[in-house]
């Protein structure tokens, strides 16, 4: 029998919360920390330029991948057992 | 110890010795080899140059050849050797041992090696024992797929040994150093292709997810660790600074990453990580600054550790409920909590996430490619790293161990926690991750090259944090739309695959009958043609010469009837028949006196 | 007559000759079913250990002729019975009567009717085949080459598979077809010299038109004998008809005989035509190697497939022969022996299946490793010789042979590299149905792995197959300066004369 933990709606809204905590903390963290070899204009001058780094492309490539695969990628599971032609034998 | 001992030697030996060693001695065997195999290769780290020569017809063969890179590479083979080997203890049939030994002895034997003679014979002795880790899965597709895993790297192979021949046909020398990558002849291509092949290289890497999602449990440990890593070792040695590297590897590194992050099997989704992480290190490779191959040889050491990590994990879920694809696994962190912990680790060594594997090593890599001005690159790759976060980090995690619950009751049931050796292996191996993630200085000293690289600067750390959270946060707003489909990404391989049929279809049907229609010229034509000469001379001498002599025959029979006639024995015909034969004589001779 | 060496001691080359013959002799007269193998086993044997003795007491640095003996025969026409051995031939003897035992203890059980019969065949082959190897005059060389005829006809034709008659007529009539014009050659070369003795005939002036007609009419009977695409529609015929034994001496003696014609006679005596032809003949090379690869990749039939893929991999030796540098010719002669040892074994292989299972059908021989394990651990050993995998004897063949055309052109080198390809498909793919099959394997388990006599015969070849892999240096000893010596006078010959030559555009 499956036995599915499902915490408390109030413990998941805790467990969040403090997530979110975090997540803004190190936000601000990175205003605070100095970076000594900038690798670029963009890195040195934008404030919490790799948050945004990260969450957009992020998104960029969930959205490319969604994309791709609907643009033909994906295939049912015996796209390769499909006879070619009629007098197909063994391999 | 001043005398270099072949670990290659050890591990083939054990293989050979293995089937008669039995009963509780087996399992301390099965353990000792490796170990022991470990151990000559720390014995060898002390030494230094070019030893075990032997010299071959007209050719000076180096089997031994010791010197920073080669030892790091060979420690850490030895290393997931062992790890891979307790992981399996287990297994019952000696050839899945023999297979495994077999093959890390080759590998062993490439990373030593110091000419393409007997790289070349390492090279086919990996291939060719690797491909019984794919057919002991033993499951309905494990043939073909094997199959097509042996005859692409055969043709790897084929390249590998075509550049080889030209290179010492334009050279002169077959020794395996670094080539001369400023003017690269046709011999540099196809040395480079051969060698990019094994480390799926984009666009010959389909045979990657093809053979590892394919392998058996604990066959694909050695596999994600070997072929790629010592591709990259063959890489770092004959083909550091080729610029092009650094383009294929950033392919590599997002092509791998699409569809890792598409892809439904778990362990298909490991071997594309392989793609896009090979790839981190063939670009660094490519950059071939010293920083830059540091970078790729730490990446390729965290990435055996992590990897082999990972794939236990999932091996561990496959040994235990069957299954290997997430929509019919997720929730299992219930019932196989200790696989979900240690898996974990390997999702965070892969992130990077501070205090563990690649995050000592990727950065090196990034870092680099900014430094050498490739800035195009470093960017690609740290979106990648993004990338590797989401899939590897998150996705693998969470719809496998957390997240809705597809299993089916049977499943359920079956999944639980893998037996002892398994756990204690991938406690040493995420022991490892993290040892290595909070004390990098072992590794940097092991390095190629001296490097004072520091990954624990707070600017680092706080970048790395920013990373992971904020692609966390993106994943979560978006996980809807990554729940895994059971459906199939077609990859390149699709080419060949149906490629490969039509070219069978081809020799068998077309071909076959061009090569029976030649043969029957002889039958069909030939033959008749023979027959009709011999026919029309039987003929001929049946009516034409027979018939005269017949005919000459019959003559002189009917002579002989009339003759016989002559004698009906009455005397009056005698007599007259005498006197008429007489005249005529004295006839003739009267008028033969006169004239 | 410097080019000979007389033989002062013992006349081994006679023995290994005549000893066969006067077996069959014996057998002819006194034989009986029951002591024929017998009989048979023992003078292949001696045979063999005689060859010892030559080989030990060959000097590697001499390039004339060793052992050798003349014996007057026709004076009137100058035919003598002229034998000796250098360095290409007694490779070559030693592999014939290496091979010879192997024959016997094959066909031990395989063969149950007119036994006596079938060992006076193998006996007069082998004095056939020996004595093809050693002749050094025309005459008697022509002589041997038709005798192998008539035993290996017989050899097919009454002991063989259900279309005998057709195989053995088709095998006749094709080699004798190819001869016909080698004996017009012969005797227009006497008419020239007066002399068959064939050193004299040597590096000879001859007419240029003269040449090409001689390279040609012998370049139909040794084609014809290697088997070259497209002269090769007799050999799968042949060898899936043939016993065992057939097979074997087919695919490791016979063979070789077409491409020992090339070396010991169209290179020397027409080195113009030979030089001049050498281009189109090495793409034909070519064109042998992939077909061969292709039509084997086909093939259900388990002989049929080692058949096509001699020609496939007699098309590396000629390769190697045409490209006229050292390395080439080293693989070729190397790949000579290979090629007699891994496919002579294989044929063993596949008639031991033939033995259990009545079939050559690879559907019917699907699955058999976990039943024979002795057999499964030789044929696969054998089948990594034939695709040429390192450490295994074909493999420094074929590197050689490659390394040789890579020297000569880079392109055809090339061209010559997806045969290798091929060959490693169709032996694998018969290497992995033979031994694991698939899902709907047959039933195996009544098989009987091998009996001793069979291991017996399977081991002497695994032997050679790692030593000349491993340590090839003493073979390429007994060939080294003979090859040199030919190279030598080739490219004397090329820069002394104003051969015709053209340019090819390929």
């Amino acid at each position: 029998m499956k036995e599915v933990n499902t915490p408390s709606p109030a413990k998941n809204g805790a467990v969040k919360a403090t997530l979110f905590a975090l997540l803004a903390g190190v936000a601000v963290l990175s205003l605070m920390v100095e970076n000594q070899h900038p690798h670029s204009w963009l890195e040195a001058h934008l404030p919490f330029f790799w948050s945004f780094f990260a969450f957009f492309s992020a998104i960029v490539l969930i959205g490319l991948s969604k994309w791709l695969a609907k643009a033909g990628l994906e295939a049912p599971p015996d796209c390769y057992d499909i006879p070619l032609l009629p007098s197909e034998e063994e391999s | 110890m001043s005398i270099f001992i072949h670990p290659t030697l050890i591990l083939l030996g054990g293989a050979l010795l293995l089937p008669w060693v039995r009963g509780p001695l087996r399992t301390a065997y099965l353990l000792a080899v490796p170990l022991l195999a470990l151990t000559a290769v720390l014995g060898n780290s002390m030494l230094n140059g070019n030893l075990a020569t032997l010299t071959y017809l007209e050719w000076q063969l180096v089997f031994g050849r010791v010197d920073k890179l080669s030892t790091i590479f060979a420690l850490i083979m030895a290393l997931v050797t062992v790890l891979a080997t307790l992981y399996g203890l287990h297994v019952e049939k000696n050839c899945e041992h023999i297979a495994a030994w077999t093959y890390a002895a080759g590998s062993l034997g490439v990373i030593y090696c110091g000419d393409y003679l007997s790289l070349f014979l390492f090279w086919e002795m990996m291939a060719f024992s690797s491909v019984f880790l794919i057919w002991f899965r033993r499951g309905p597709q494990s043939l073909q797929t094997g199959y097509r895993y042996l005859i692409i790297h055969t043709i790897g192979g084929v390249i590998l040994l075509a550049g080889i021949l030209l290179r010492y046909q334009a050279v002169g020398d077959i020794s395996f150093t670094l080539m001369d990558i400023k003017e690269p002849q046709l011999y540099t291509w196809l040395i480079m292709l051969g060698f990019g092949l094994n480390a799926a290289v984009v666009p010959l890497h389909s045979w990657l997810p093809d053979a590892y999602g394919e392998a058996s449990f604990n066959g694909a440990v050695f596999l994600c660790a070997i072929t790629t890593k010592t591709a990259v070792y063959a890489l770092a040695r004959a083909c550091a600074g080729m610029e092009v590297l650094v383009v294929f590897g950033v392919i590599m590194a997002l092509y791998g990453l699409v569809y890792a992050l598409l892809e439904n099997d778990i362990r298909r989704l490991l071997a594309w990580s392989i793609v896009s992480q090979v790839g981190y290190m063939v670009a660094g490779i490519g950059i071939g600054t010293e920083l830059a191959i540091n970078g790729a040889v730490a990446h390729a050491v965290v990435h055996i550790l992590y990897k082999s990590l990972l794939f236990m994990g999932t091996g561990a879920v496959l040994y235990s409920t069957g299954k290997t694809k997430f929509s019919e696994l997720g929730g299992l962190y219930a019932k196989m909590p200790a696989t979900c912990g240690l898996t974990l680790i390997g999702c965070l060594s892969i992130a990077a996430a501070p205090c563990f594997a690649a995050y000592v090593s990727k950065s090196m890599i990034i870092g680099a490619g900014f430094e050498a001005h490739q800035n195009w690159a470093a960017w690609l790759l740290m979106f990648a790293a993004i990338g590797t976060i989401l899939y590897n980090g998150l996705k693998l995690p969470y719809f496998l161990f957390f997240g809705e619950n597809r299993c089916s009751n049977t499943t359920w049931n079956k999944a639980g926690d893998p037996p002892l050796n398994m756990l204690i292996a991938m406690t040493f191996g995420a022991a490892l991750c993290f040892l290595v993630g909070v004390a990098p200085g072992f590794l940097y000293s092991a390095l190629p090259f001296a490097t004072s690289y520091n990954p624990y600067t707070a600017y680092h750390l706080v970048e790395t944090l920013q990373l992971l959270g904020f692609t966390a946060l993106a994943f979560y707003l978006c996980r809807r739309l990554l729940v895994p489909k059971d459906v199939v990404y077609v990859d390149m391989d699709w080419i060949y695959r149906q490629g490969g049929r039509a070219f069978m279809w081809l020799v068998r049907h077309p071909l076959q009958w061009f090569d029976w229609a030649w043969g029957e010229l002889y039958r069909s034509f030939a033959l008749p043609l023979i027959m009709l000469v011999a026919r029309f001379s039987s003929w001929f001498d049946w009516h034409i010469i027979d018939g005269i002599v017949d005919g000459f025959a019959r003559t002189v029979r009917a002579l002989g009837g009339h003759l016989r006639l002559l004698q009906s024995g009455r005397i009056q015909f005698v007599f007259f028949q005498v006197f008429a034969l007489a005249a005529l004589l004295l006839i003739t001779l009267a008028l033969f006196l006169v004239y | 007559m410097n080019q000979l060496l007389i033989n002062s001691g013992f006349p081994w080359l006679n023995l290994l000759v005549g000893l066969p013959l006067a077996g069959a002799l014996i057998l002819l007269v006194f034989g009986k079913d029951t002591i024929s193998r017998q009989l048979t086993l023992i003078i292949t044997l001696v045979n063999a250990l005689c060859t010892l003795p030559v080989l030990h007491g060959f000097d590697s640095s001499n390039t004339a002729f060793q052992f050798a003996h003349i014996y007057t025969w026709i004076p009137q026409l100058h035919i003598n019975y002229t034998v000796g051995v250098d360095g290409i031939s007694i490779l070559l003897v030693a592999l014939t009567t290496l091979v010879m035992p192997l024959c016997v203890l094959a066909s031990w059980t395989y063969i149950n009717k007119r036994i006596t019969a079938f060992m006076v065949c193998l006996l007069v082959m082998e004095s056939a085949m020996i004595g093809v190897f050693i002749a050094l005059d025309f005459v008697l060389f022509y002589i041997f080459w038709e005798f192998m005829l008539i035993p290996m006809y017989l050899l097919i034709a009454i002991w063989g598979g259900p279309r005998k008659s057709y195989a053995s007529i088709k095998f006749f009539l094709y080699t004798l077809a190819g001869s016909v014009l080698l004996l017009v050659a012969i005797i227009a070369l006497y008419l020239h010299n007066g002399t068959f003795f064939i050193p004299a005939m040597m590096w000879r002036e001859y007419g240029q038109l003269f040449q090409l007609l001689i390279f040609l009419a012998f370049f139909l009977a040794f084609a014809i004998k290697v088997p070259m695409f497209p002269f090769h529609t007799w050999l799968p015929a042949a060898h899936v008809e043939a016993p065992t034994a057939g097979s074997v001496l087919l695919a490791s003696i016979l063979l070789k005989m077409g491409t020992y014609g090339f070396l010991r006679f169209c290179l020397p005596i027409t080195p113009d035509a030979s030089m001049l032809l050498a281009t189109p003949l090495l793409w034909l090379s070519i064109a042998g190697i992939i077909y061969g690869g292709c039509t084997a990749l086909a093939q259900q039939d388990m002989k049929k497939l080692i058949a096509y893929s001699s020609v496939g991999h007699m098309g590396f030796v000629t390769l190697g022969i045409f490209v006229f540098n050292l390395h080439g010719l080293q693989g070729a002669m190397l790949q000579m022996l290979n090629h007699g040892i891994t496919t002579g074994a294989l044929f063993l292989c596949i008639g031991m299946i033939y033995e259990r299972n009545h079939s050559r059908d690879l559907a019917k021989a699907t699955g058999l490793g976990p039943y024979m394990p002795w057999f499964a651990t030789f044929f696969t050993f054998f089948s990594l010789s034939a695709f040429a995998f390192p450490g295994t004897n074909s493999f420094i063949g074929e590197f050689l042979v490659l390394a040789g055309a890579f020297a000569h052109k880079p392109a055809l080198a090339l061209a010559a590299v997806p045969g290798a390809l091929l060959a490693a498909a169709y032996m694998l793919r018969l290497l992995q149905k033979v031994i694991w099959g698939g899902v709907n394997n047959p039933d195996q388990s009544k098989l009987s792995d091998l009996g001793l006599r069979e291991i017996l015969v399977l081991a002497p070849l695994l032997l050679f197959v790692f030593w000349i892999g491993l340590g090839p240096q003493p073979f390429l000893d007994y060939m080294n300066p003979t090859l040199n010596e030919l190279l030598q006078k080739l490219h004397e010959w090329q820069q002394g004369q104003q051969g015709m030559s053209l340019n090819w555009i390929f």
